[in-house]
């Protein structure tokens, strides 16, 4: 199933392997039995915030730190699906298209389909994938998000959470939500000004937290930061390889949910219509109908 | 069919209005488009197509260089055994058609073209001879 080339570094058969799990057409036990024995030795890092603030071109600047030491990148963006069209527009790369020659460097766009949490269903697999192909760090963008989208945590090993130095203010900072998942906060667009202040409301919050957090400020134009939030990148991967268990417990349970949702999706249309009519006849309470589908389709649960 | 499209912007000029154009209406005819943004190298182009594994790539051109360039670009394409249909758009003078289409270059599309001739053409393309 691993194209022929795979395991020497043949970037092509990399891409047709990312495109057999994003339509699902792959076989996940043979897969992983193949390419286990090489995963492992990448430091997965995921990038998350708002629309605009930053993340492609954080991310640019990231792996040009990452090749002056000479390391393999692989980047997966990711942009939304329209719920409309099914469409994208995958616009990520514009920000870092200077790195298209460069041989020690691979990037994907994916389209987030129809995930809810920011990334796309089987992200998990292509960043495995990517690591057993042999690089370094592997980034992983989400598409915009809001404050809830807490996914790419239980993804990657350090999460940088991006911050616009006018994200509101410290009440903003104090939600739940993404403002929890991050390992390294970094405010954007320092050039803009303001970014002190955000600085201390992200430090005044993590502040009241236990574990390893970082916040940053940061600018493109004129560069400025990048540098450290490289090494905080590199700091944070021992801490990180501690708590890696709780995320793959979490990530085992979200596809669990997945798979359900998937299983929820196929049901035959003409079970849930003939429940309706015994719900609206009165024969039926809607819990009682959705569990007598959910026995005939073979999952017997009852609370 | 996959729908993946890579729409790109050749050499050095600066207008993309209508490479724009043309994104919007393959990602509202439901394809996913990678869109590189101005002044890619033949280079860039292939190795982006390689990446992403598009299915098409769609190629804006407004500078005049499109013989030179495009020339470039199916070579890189045959050296690498990238073997995808590359449509044409932009500022393209009707005596250089027949020579792009020589190269292999699957279809030109000039300015004032309806977005959904394009769409279609691909479409077409892909359904009749890159079922995947």
């Amino acid at each position: 199933m691993i194209p022929e080339g795979f395991f020497e570094g043949d970037k092509r058969t990399l891409a047709k392997l990312l495109t057999m799990i994003e339509d699902g057409s792959i076989d996940y036990e043979q897969f992983y039995s193949e390419i286990s024995p090489r995963m492992g030795k990448a430091h997965i890092i995921g990038i998350t915030g708002a629309p605009g603030v930053g993340k492609s071109s954080l991310i640019g600047a990231l792996i040009k730190e990452a090749r002056k030491e000479g390391k393999k990148v692989g980047a997966i963006l990711i942009d939304p699906t329209s719920p409309f069209t099914g469409g994208s527009l995958l616009g990520d790369r514009i920000r870092i298209q200077e790195l298209a020659t460069d041989d020690a460097v691979f990037i994907r766009s994916f389209a987030s389909r129809n995930s809810k949490g920011g990334l796309f269903k089987e992200v998990r697999m292509a960043v495995d994938a990517m690591d057993a192909f042999g690089f370094d760090y592997i980034f992983v963008e989400s598409v915009g998000v809001g404050q809830a989208e807490c996914e790419i945590y239980e993804v990657a090993h350090t999460t940088l959470v991006l911050i616009s130095p006018f994200g509101g203010d410290y009440v903003q900072i104090m939600k739940s939500g993404i403002m929890e998942i991050g390992d390294i906060f970094v405010i954007t667009k320092s050039d803009l000004g303001n970014c002190e202040l955000m600085k201390s409301f992200v430090e005044k919050e993590i502040s009241s937290k236990e574990g390893w957090k970082k916040v940053i400020c940061t600018s493109l134009q004129p560069p400025k930061g990048i540098e450290d939030v490289y090494l905080a990148i590199k700091e944070h991967r021992d801490v990180a390889s501690k708590n890696y268990g709780i995320k793959v417990k979490w990530s085992i349970i979200s596809a669990m949910r997945s798979i359900l949702e998937d299983m929820l999706d196929n049901i035959d249309e003409e079970k849930i219509n003939s429940a309706v009519r015994e719900v609206m006849e009165g024969r039926m309470s809607v819990y009682s109908a959705a569990k007598k589908i959910l026995r005939e389709e073979g999952i017997e649960y009852a609370r | 069919m996959r729908k993946k499209i890579l729409i790109a912007k050749l050499g050095l000029d600066g207008h993309d209005r209508g490479a724009r154009i043309v994104a919007r209406a393959f990602r509202d005819a439901g394809y996913d488009v990678v869109y590189t943004g101005i002044r890619q190298s033949p280079e860039m182009v292939v190795n982006t197509a390689l990446q992403e594994d598009v299915s098409v790539i769609g190629i804006s051109i407004l500078s005049g260089a499109h013989l030179v360039l495009i020339k470039k670009l199916l070579e890189l394409m045959e050296e690498k055994n990238l073997k995808i249909p590359v449509v044409v758009g932009g500022i393209i003078p009707p005596q250089d058609i027949p020579k792009l289409k020589e190269m292999g270059v699957a279809e030109v599309f000039g300015s004032g073209t309806p977005t959904s001739k394009i769409v279609a053409f691909v479409n077409k393309i892909l359904g009749d001879k890159y079922d995947t």
